[in-house]
């Protein structure tokens, strides 16, 4: 399932997709990946991914059912 | 300190995990194939594989001793008295039939046969390895277990810090 919110998140913050790859130490593959829904990334990225946007886990990770 | 610094992030060890897995489990079975057809076109000469066989020893040694000491047994079954003895059983079937067929075919040095002599000589193998294989796997069960055993009470509520 995609996660436009990580995608709306960064684009709050006026960064790229390599930009964030850089802030949080994966390529820029990866956060396209999670962007698309195509990679479930631990929680120790979730949680880098979180600072590095200024955002929490429920903001940007958290699925209502 | 490393000698090497990793340059692949999380989700590409990952996928470089899975294809070494998948090549890992190609050279494993493409050995033992090897192996097999080598021993069969050299008159089982052991002698000519001893290289291969060592190889391949401690691959599954290494593979062992991994699994046991994380306390895992494999992908689609527990440790079990009941998959001990289907396994154990399977693994049996299979070699005593080849292994009878090899000797039929006086491929493995038995001259003179009958097919009572044959039949004996089935059920002798099928009765060892059976054994051997329930034996070893009974004894890795009960140390995958207790290792299992030891590391959910090393996590548990009272003893993780």
């Amino acid at each position: 399932m995609k996660n436009k919110r990580i995608k709306l998140a960064r684009v709050e913050c006026d960064i790229s997709q390599e930009q964030l790859a850089e802030k949080v130490g994966v390529t820029r593959q990866t956060i396209g990946m999670i962007e698309a829904g195509n990679y479930n990334p631990s929680l120790r990225l979730c949680i880098a991914i979180c600072t590095a946007l200024g955002k929490t886990l429920n903001d940007l990770f958290w699925e209502e059912k | 300190m490393r000698l090497l610094k990793k340059v692949v992030d999380e989700r590409q060890e990952l996928e470089l995990m899975r294809n070494e897995r998948i090549g890992f489990w190609v050279m494993l079975w493409g050995l033992l194939i090897v192996i097999h057809v080598e021993l069969f076109f050299n008159g089982f000469n052991f002698k000519l594989v001893a290289g291969e066989i060592f190889i391949l020893a401690i691959g599954a040694l290494i593979v062992t001793v991994g699994h046991l000491r994380k306390g895992l047994w494999s992908y689609y079954t527990n440790p079990s008295l009941k998959s001990n003895i289907r396994y154990s059983l399977g693994g049996a079937l299979v070699l005593s039939v080849i292994s009878s067929v090899l000797r039929y075919k006086k491929l493995l040095g038995m001259q003179e046969y009958t097919i009572g002599k044959l039949f004996t000589f089935f059920v002798m193998q099928m009765v060892i390895i059976f054994g051997a294989c329930f034996i070893i796997s009974t004894l890795m069960s009960f140390v995958t277990n207790k290792r299992k055993n030891n590391l959910e009470e090393e996590f548990d509520d009272k003893n993780s810090k």
